[in-house]
């Protein structure tokens, strides 16, 4: 994925438009702050997400956290390999720890999101970079 | 701003679970204040970890023939046997705590309550700092799944043993952190009930060595209530704030029921390890 093309979210997820569907995934600032990644749990393909919404949930040694949805619509693929090789999250968190891909649900509103520019602004204003 | 302390006293597995999980929802959904609770076992439960398979970890006929129960935990980590233990939960937004957003930063300021409460005690606890590193993990795994027997970064570690076993689950935006504070471990408990892929002698006696509550680690007796008085008190410390006991709201009561008939309560919950979101 381009991470310059990407939006990224609040809640820390990036997505990347590919036709009409969207490659989505955390950023490496969420998996360092969820520190060693050691179980994921994606949703089924066909289902529904609703953005700002949890998708799926992420374990680390000390915490059970929710995925939130970027964007609304249906689950068109999962990445099976992190059942296996959810350390994959924290070493790769933009190219082989993606979660899943969408299908979305009419247009995508982007006006919460922010660009690769503004993210950092973003992550700067918590106090954390 | 002060929190508030909630005695719940004992209760069944499922119980205990609900009302964690209504205090997280209280906090997020009607503003319920930062909140620490303190809470004991009846019967003594299993608790697994909210990824755990059931099935291969505990042996459910033996934790039948007992009379003990077995719950899913909202929370991470790994199964553990709740018996003779002091049994904590903090419920408080992230952004009440300085590092709200970070996992380990805000399970080490949460847990700094526990380490002066300990030392109140005369234990010497402090939080660990080695690293979990994957071969590491790997053991874990592999290993009885006893919760007490190995220490990785961040948990509260007095004379070379984890002393509290802790886990968070975070949701919209609210952090809880429970975790057992064992007076006494019985190691032949836990294995007999949690046998994981079987046993050898050595295995036993390391989780001996590796496994003690803090009365057996003092070498004194030391009361549920005094435990829990300590901890309490740590937590004023570090937390520079007043505890004002109080009750569970009407609604926080109701939630909890709900919580426990729809799901703690239930196979479903209970025996299948989440693999799709549910």
């Amino acid at each position: 994925m381009s991470r310059d093309r990407a939006r990224y979210t609040k809640a820390h997820a990036w997505m990347e438009q590919q036709g009409e569907e969207w490659l989505v995934g955390i950023t490496d600032y969420a998996a360092g702050t969820m520190g060693d990644i050691i179980y994921v749990e994606v949703p089924a393909v066909d289902a529904a997400v609703t953005a700002g919404e949890a998708y799926g949930n992420i374990e680390s040694a000390k915490a059970v956290e929710d995925l939130i949805a970027p964007l609304s619509g249906t689950v068109v693929k999962v990445n099976e390999e992190l059942e296996a090789t959810p350390e994959t999250m924290n070493a790769d968190p933009y190219e082989a720890g993606w979660t899943m891909v969408v299908k979305a649900e009419g247009d995508v509103d982007l006006t919460e999101t922010m660009s690769a520019e503004e993210y950092p602004a973003y992550l700067e204003s918590l106090g954390e970079e | 701003m002060n929190w508030r302390l909630l005695w719940s006293g004992y209760a069944d597995g499922y119980t205990n679970m609900a009302v964690d999980e209504a205090l997280l929802w209280a906090a997020a959904e009607i503003g319920a204040p930062p909140t620490l609770r303190f809470y004991g076992w009846q019967p003594a439960t299993v608790s697994l970890g909210y990824f755990q398979e059931a099935e291969g970890q505990v042996d459910r006929a033996e934790i039948d023939r007992r009379g003990w129960g077995l719950v899913r935990r909202p929370t991470g980590g790994r199964a553990i046997l709740h018996n003779d233990e002091v049994t904590y939960s903090v419920a408080i937004a992230e952004d009440l705590l300085e590092h709200g957003p970070s996992v380990m930063g805000s399970y080490r300021e949460i847990s700094r309550g526990l380490e002066l409460g300990l030392q109140r005690l005369g234990l010497e606890a402090a939080l660990g700092e080695t690293a979990a590193d994957p071969e590491h993990r790997q053991a874990a795994r592999d290993l009885p799944t006893v919760c007490f027997a190995q220490a990785s970064r961040c948990d509260l570690v007095a004379a070379g043993r984890k002393v509290v076993g802790s886990a968070q689950v975070r949701k919209r935006g609210i952090i809880l952190q429970h975790g057992s504070v064992p007076l006494h471990i019985r190691v032949e408990d836990h294995l007999a009930v949690m046998p994981g892929r079987g046993v050898s002698r050595r295995s036993e006696e390391q989780l001996s060595e590796a496994a003690q509550g803090i009365a057996q680690t003092l070498a004194q007796r030391i009361s549920f209530e005094q435990l829990a008085r300590a901890l309490a008190r740590g937590y004023e410390e570090a937390f520079q704030m007043s505890l004002e006991p109080g009750e569970l709201t009407a609604a926080e009561q109701v939630r909890a029921a709900e919580l426990r008939e729809t799901k703690y309560a239930t196979e479903a919950w209970n025996l299948v390890k989440p693999g799709r979101a549910r």
